[in-house]
């Protein structure tokens, strides 16, 4: 027989339902337990409630890191969803989103970003578009592609010389 | 920084308060002479040294290059190794801080109202810095405070509109301000000129100023 006394009392587990994706058939998700060291590279989404260190590469799909998630690393995806704590630079081909429990430090390049009511972000936000070229630069060893820019705000010459000139002044202060 | 709020974390939110009041709407004039001042098809590097807040990020974005947010105040307060007895030169920490890279230029700096938590040396070496990331007719948004005292720190600003800024106090504690006056930023940031200062009904002066170096052959250099 189930008593309440079976029931897991600790909260540490609780996943909020906003940070479940629409389509979960469709994401891989790190559980809040797991921890990893290493590079992350997929073709599906991915929700992270865990913690994470390295680099992620999701490039043409979504990456969300949960209001418990931890992530040291820069990340490459379509949207990325920030609800937890994020150090490293993120490189979003549609949009970058910090909710309001998000705390971002690093360097954002996206077409779009939004950052809600409540939500801590310190760093620089670049308002371009990552294009492939833009990629191919950040990704040394990378094999993926991001999809080509939807629109864009500068020149590629623009784009690929403020990606060469992209700074990480935070990660210095870590 | 006697005065300041310790950060001994890595976190990066403020302590929540209790019972602060609604955030004021005031009308800036300095920031329509601003935005007046810039042109539609250019795109500019703007330093924020405030906090993030989503409203800034929106109305920068409609001309922004790329958009720098510090929240310096907090920054530094998190640091206990400023006290003078560390001997740890100014300009040290701040280049630690503020880590630019050479050939960074700004377009438009917004302090808000960070001036008025600074003592002379933290204030007359930080504009020594940004000096570095300016070009000449950089802009630089300020308030300065004539009251006796101040809340415990930097308030919260939101722009609304090109003339409309809300500001959103963050604590109910007072402390002493150093109630610069003009002769004084004369002083502790020679190489900016003031364009534009107005006296506002809470009893900021909110200025907007211009990076004038005083190096004839440096400006020219820069052109």
């Amino acid at each position: 027989m189930w008593k309440k006394t079976d029931i897991p009392q600790s909260s540490s587990n609780f996943v909020s339902p906003e940070a479940i994706p629409k389509n979960p058939d469709k994401s891989a998700v790190i559980g809040v337990s797991i921890h990893i060291k290493g590079n992350i590279i997929g073709e599906e989404h991915l929700l992270i409630h865990g913690q994470v260190e390295g680099q992620i590469k999701l490039e043409g799909n979504d990456l969300t890191v949960g209001s418990q998630g931890r992530v040291k690393a820069d990340i490459h995806a379509k949207v990325i969803s920030v609800e937890g704590n994020v150090r490293g630079n993120l490189f979003g081909e549609e949009k970058i989103v910090i909710r309001n429990t998000g705390n971002v430090k690093g360097n954002l390049i996206a077409p779009r970003v939004s950052l809600e009511e409540g939500a801590t972000f310190k760093g620089s936000i670049d308002m371009g578009t990552v294009t492939k070229k833009k990629s191919e630069n950040h990704i040394k060893k990378g094999t993926q592609q991001t999809s080509p820019p939807k629109s864009t705000k500068t020149s590629s010459q623009d784009v690929t010389s403020k990606l060469k000139t992209t700074e990480m002044p935070l990660g210095r202060r870590q | 920084m006697k005065w300041t709020w310790k950060n001994t974390g890595s976190q990066l939110h403020y302590p929540a308060i209790q019972n602060l009041p609604d955030p004021e709407i005031q009308r800036s004039l300095a920031l329509k002479k601003l935005t007046g001042k810039l042109q539609n098809e250019k795109r500019y590097n703007i330093l924020d040294l405030g906090s993030s807040v989503s409203q800034n990020i929106d109305f920068c974005s409609a001309f922004c290059q790329k958009l720098y947010i510090e929240d310096f105040y907090c920054t530094l307060s998190s640091f206990d190794f400023l006290s003078p007895e560390d001997g740890l030169p100014l300009d040290i920490v701040y280049q630690y801080l503020l880590p630019y890279k050479a050939g960074t230029q700004f377009d438009i700096i917004l302090a808000w109202d960070l001036f008025n938590y600074l003592d002379e040396l933290e204030f007359r070496e930080l504009m020594v810095h940004l000096g570095r990331f300016c070009r000449p007719n950089t802009l630089l948004f300020a308030f300065i405070s004539t009251c006796k005292s101040i809340p415990e720190r930097p308030a919260k600003y939101s722009i609304v509109d090109t003339e409309t800024i809300t500001s959103q106090k963050l604590s109910n504690i007072i402390r002493p301000c150093p109630q610069y006056q003009e002769t004084q930023l004369n002083k502790l940031m020679p190489e900016y000129q003031v364009l534009n200062s107005f006296l506002l009904r809470n009893g900021f002066k909110e200025y907007l100023f211009s990076f004038a170096p005083a190096d004839h052959a440096k400006r020219h250099f820069l052109k």
